[in-house]
Formats: structure tokens, sequence, C-alpha cells
């Protein structure tokens, strides 16, 4: 386990708006094993996306990367041409979305979309054969008739066969690593309990990494190696899963965890005050600050640096 | 309900339609002042031979009678006589329909392609220089009228550059290819006339470029927010995400869907082209049924006027027709309504 599959060092990146730029993503650094199962927890807002569109190379039009390193195998991502990042997405590197009714393109069938996904990287291989990889897709999915469901269209299919059909589009080639953004949130609870044991078994026979974006700590605790949290822009602590629940270090941690509500009663938790920053003036230093209860002008005089506590736990803050 | 039980329906709705338009232009012309006979013979003309051409017309028949008489020749292909040209109108109609309608396609055509072909690439470059060119160019040709462009094109490609011809549909020197659709540019292909060919099209490109101005900007402008639309929606970052090339993605997974908006309106266009065919007509002397329709109005040449509304009116209801079938054809969605329709 000498090189990692995903290194990312100090990645800052934004968008082009109106009211100037704004400065999103600001340092992010995470790391990730081969086979590796990452989740990527945070508030609403908080960068999520924004750092997967950066690693894939797909920001919309107004968005930029500012700065840092997305080192896949050892290769900058920054550096290839367009071109080899072309033939790199959907084959070594792949994603998941939020929302799959949107995901879908409304007026192509499934089995146009899973073909053209296939063209794209075999451009020898013959229509038979394409099709019966989609129908193999579509299988590995537990979707019921295969065959019949190439010549739907994404309108004639309910939210969770959709969310299926995207997850055999980003699983058409043994992708290496597959990021996925929160793909359970627009399904109703059963379905995305369904899906995720799906997702997380496909991706288990794989042994295809994963960095699983979500809000859902219960999802993260259920299923993921280790947990990176991010707070406007930048990690703030990385740990194994079990080491982070036991002994959460960073003051923006410590109240996500207790913002969860429980079971077993207790009342609904306080939540936490404040609310993420704007991107296009952010706090100077810890951008936590405005919201930190040990925050003191002189313990913190600037952006603290992720530090390795001990035990594989890291975290970017002034008390440690 | 298939797509053939879709079409019979809109032909149902298209006839009834037509019905509708035949009661309102038979009434129109009638109950519009003035004796179209008397306009047409002349103030010297005696009052017994007025009389006359009254009665040989049914005109001192009551309503009922005939609209009942007259919807039963037309639909037998017999619009009755002009008090203009003396003519049969089905034979004036035969004769300056196709120009009318060469012009009409050459301009839909034109309009079509190249509006499509300027959203987009306003939509790929955006917020470059093209991009601003081109709405600016689209914006100035959505409020200009035709005419304008017809006299612009009159006076910088004709008067000061003689680049293309100015009047009629071939020059004075050339044979006119024998009629078979009445198309001069389609008449010299399919007789292989090569020189006619090149004429026509050469008298075309004035007036039907003018003629297409406003819907060709009509058409970008709306192929550009669709497309620039669908360009931000998810499923074209997962296209990008499963490594599909940006070429493939720009000429076909984000077009097809943009086109959906810009095929609806085509239909409305074409109308539009056919309305403003009148002045280009007149202004480069295009022997056409609109330049004819409106001396007819003028010259309160009642079968005339019906007729040429009533083709016109069929027209219209065909192109719609194609048109929804293209939207149907583009949009899954639209299909799985009609499906679904029952019936």
């Amino acid at each position: 386990m000498s090189q990692p599959l995903l290194e990312v060092r100090d990645l800052s990146a934004g968008y082009r708006v109106y009211k100037g730029f704004l400065r999103v993503l600001d340092g992010v650094s995470l790391t990730v094993r081969r086979g590796e199962k990452i989740g990527l927890v945070g508030e609403s807002g908080c960068g999520k996306t924004t750092t997967m569109r950066a690693i894939l190379g797909v920001l919309p039009s107004n968005g930029r990367v500012t700065g840092g390193q997305v080192l896949f195998e050892g290769r900058d991502l920054r550096q290839a041409s367009p071109r080899e990042l072309q033939r790199l997405r959907g084959r070594k590197l792949t994603a998941i979305f939020q929302n799959p009714g949107a995901a879908l393109n409304p007026v192509f069938t499934v089995g146009q979309q899973l073909d053209a996904v296939l063209r794209a990287h075999h451009p020898g291989m013959p229509a038979r054969e394409r099709r019966q990889r989609a129908i193999e897709a579509l299988a590995s999915v537990r979707l019921p008739d295969p065959e019949r469901l190439l010549n739907n269209y994404p309108v004639q299919l309910s939210g969770g066969m959709k969310q299926r059909v995207c997850i055999a589009l980003a699983l058409l080639s043994d992708a290496d690593l597959i990021i996925a953004d929160e793909p359970g949130t627009a399904l109703d609870v059963t379905i995305e309990d369904q899906v995720m044991r799906l997702f997380m078994r496909l991706v288990e026979e794989r042994q295809s990494a994963t960095i699983f974006i979500t809000h859902s700590l219960g999802v993260v605790r259920q299923w993921m190696d280790r947990v990176y949290v991010m707070y406007a822009g930048s990690i703030v602590e990385a740990a194994p899963t079990q080491e982070l629940f036991r002994n959460p270090l960073h003051p923006y941690t410590q109240a996500l965890l207790k913002a969860v509500p429980k079971l077993t009663g207790g009342g609904i938790p306080k939540g936490i005050e404040g609310r993420v920053p704007d991107y296009a003036d952010p706090p100077a230093g810890c951008r936590f600050h405005p919201r930190c209860p040990f925050y003191s002008p002189d313990r913190c005089p600037a952006r603290p640096a992720l530090v390795d506590v001990g035990n594989d736990h890291l975290v970017a803050c002034y008390q440690y | 309900m298939g797509m053939r039980s879709f079409i019979l329906q809109r032909l149902i709705q298209s006839v009834v339609v037509l019905l509708g338009l035949s009661l309102l232009i038979f009434v129109l012309v009638r109950v519009a002042p003035g004796d179209p006979v008397r306009a047409a013979l002349g103030p010297r003309v005696p009052q017994d031979v007025v009389d006359r051409m009254r009665a040989e017309m049914m005109l001192d028949e009551p309503y009922h009678i005939q609209y009942i008489h007259w919807i039963t020749r037309t639909l037998q292909g017999d619009f009755g006589n002009s008090l203009m040209t003396r003519r049969p109108v089905a034979e004036d109609i035969k004769q300056f329909l196709p120009a009318t309608m060469e012009l009409a396609l050459f301009a839909g055509v034109f309009m079509a392609a190249f509006g499509i072909l300027l959203g987009a690439a306003s939509a790929y470059r955006r917020n470059s220089w093209l991009d601003n060119a081109i709405r600016v160019l689209a914006y100035t040709g959505v409020v200009t009228p035709a005419f304008v462009f017809a006299v612009l094109f009159l006076l910088l490609f004709g008067y000061y550059w003689h680049v293309f011809p100015t009047a009629g549909r071939l020059a004075q020197d050339m044979v006119a290819p024998p009629t078979i659709t009445g198309m001069v540019t389609v008449d010299s292909l399919l007789t292989g006339n090569w020189r006619a060919f090149v004429d026509g099209l050469k008298h075309l490109v004035l007036p039907a470029v003018a003629l297409s101005m406003a819907g060709l900007s009509q058409q970008a402008r709306i192929t550009r927010a669709s497309l620039v639309d669908n360009l931000q929606k998810d499923f074209v970052l997962a296209h990008r995400t499963y490594g599909l090339s940006d070429r493939s993605i720009m000429l076909k997974y984000a077009l097809k869907p943009s086109l959906i908006p810009t095929v609806s309106i085509l239909g409305l266009d074409f109308a539009a082209l056919l309305s403003n065919a009148f002045l280009v007509e007149l202004i480069f002397n295009w022997p056409g049924l609109s330049r004819y329709g409106v001396n007819a109005i003028l010259q309160k040449d009642v079968n005339a006027v019906a007729a040429v509304v009533m083709v016109l009116g069929v027209t219209f209801v065909t192109v719609n027709i194609l048109v929804d079938i293209v939207v149907a054809w583009l949009d899954p969605r639209i299909r799985m309504r009609i499906a679904n329709q029952g019936g």
C-alpha cells in the first residue's frame, strides 16, 4: 500500500459570479487508498459537491480550480489534457449524482444512454456486445426485465429505478474510484436504504474505492472506513470512523454529532448557532471562528493546519 | 392511443378549424360594405348587367344557401371565378401559389437551419464576443419588420453591389423550365436544367433571406436560451463524468432536448412567414399568392379572397401537424402523454 489511489493536496476552487469570486474550496486535502470507503460529511453548502466536481474536472463553466493538486495514481489530473481526462472519466473515476431524476437525459432511452458510454470507452466493440454489456449492467443493479428496460425513457421509471440506472451507468466499467454525491437523498427512506445496500455491495464486489458524500452520519457510521469532516471549504477533521465517533476533536465535529436527534429521547438537539459563511468574503483565518465556542484572537492567529494527533486522526484546530 | 390515432385526431381537429375559418371568411367578405360586382365592373356599366352578374354569382340568395353552395364547390376544388382576373380562381391559385410556396419553404428551411446554428454557437461560446454579436443581431432581427430587411438587401446587394438580382423569379433571357411543381428551382432541378436552377436560386436568395430574418432571430434566441439551460442540467454533468466527448454532448445529447421549444414555435414562425410574404413579394416583384391575395382584398374580389384564405389556412394547419409530429418524435414525454390519453 505505497501509493494512495487519490491524493488531493491543498485544493482550492471557486466560482466567478456577479458579486465577485466565491472562494468555496480553501485548501482541501484528502487521501483515498485503494478499496477504501471514505465518508465526506458537512452541512449543506460547505463545498462537498464542489470538491467532487473539482476532482473530476467537471466544474461548471464559471468554476475554476485556483490551486493545489489532484493526484490520481500519482498523476496530477490538473496537468492532464482534456482528452486524457475524458478517457479517465467513466473508466477509472466515476460518479453518482444526488438527484437521479435530473441525472438521466430525458430524451434518450436507458439503452441509448448506456450505449453512449460504452461507445465512448470501447470504440471497437460491436453493437451486439455493447447491448449485452448494457443488459448485464442493468441486471447487476437488480433491475427486473433489463431487456425491456433498454427501450424505456427515464420518465417511465420510478425514482428508485432511475437511481439504479444511474448506478449501472457509473459502474459500466470497473472504475477504481466512485464518488457518490448523496445518492439517496432524493428517494424515500426505504428505497434509499435498498439503494444504499446495493451500492455498497457493488463497491465491495469490485473492490473499488468510494468517496461517499452525505450529511447522514448514520450512513457514515454504518458503512464507511474513514470520515472526512468538511466545514466552509476545508477539511477540519479526518479519522477512522470508530475513532471519530468515539473521540470527536474539532468543535464543529462535536457540534455536528450533538445535532443528531436520538430515538432514545432527550428532545430535539439545539443545532449549531450561525450559518455557513459568505464565500465572497469569508472570515479571515479559521473559517469556523465566528461560530466557535473556543475562539480567542490570541490563540487562533491564522488558518490552522491539519495535524496528526495520533491514531491516524487529523484535526485542524489550535486546541490540539 | 398510438401515434397513428394521434395524427388522425389532429387531422379531425384541423378539419373543424378549417370549417370555422371558411364560415368566418365567407361572412367577412360578404358583410364588408360595397357591392363587389359594381366595384369590379365599374360605374359606367348599366344596372341590368350588374344584376345579371350578381344572380350568376348567387349573391342575391340567402347567406346559408350561398355558403352551402360555395363550400360544396370549394371542396371540389372549384373556387368560382375571379372578378379581378376574370379567370377561374383555381387557375390563379395554381399560377401564384407555387411562387409563394417556393419562397416560404426556402425561407423556412433557411430560418430553421441558421436559427438553430446561430443559437447553438451562441450557447456554446457563451459570453464570448461571438455570443454577444449573435445576441445583438438576433435582437435586432426580432424587432425589425421583414420589409425593412427587404429594402435594405435590395439596396445593398442589388443596387450598390449587384450581387443578386432583385426582381422576379428568373432572368429575362432565361427559358423557364416546364411547369411540374411550379417552383422554378425544383422544376429546373427535375429537368436537369442547371443554369435555370442557379439563376432561380439567385433570384430566391434576397427575398427569402429578408423574409426569414425575424423567425431566424427568434429561433436563435430560443435555441440559445434552451441550450444554456440544458447545459447546466445534471444530465450533461453526468454525460461528462461518464466520459462522453464534449463534441457528442454538444451535437447530440444536449442539443436534442434543447430543440423541443425551437421546433414547437417553428409552426408559428412559418405562419408569420406567410403573412409577411406580401410586402416582400411586392418589393421583389415576386409573383406570389400573398400579393394576389392583397390585391383581391383591395378589389373586393370575394371568391379570390376566400380562396386565398382557405389555401393559406390549409398550409398553416398542415405545417402545424408536421411540427407536432416532429416535437413528439423529439420528446418522449409527449409521446407518453399521447399514449396515456387512451381512446
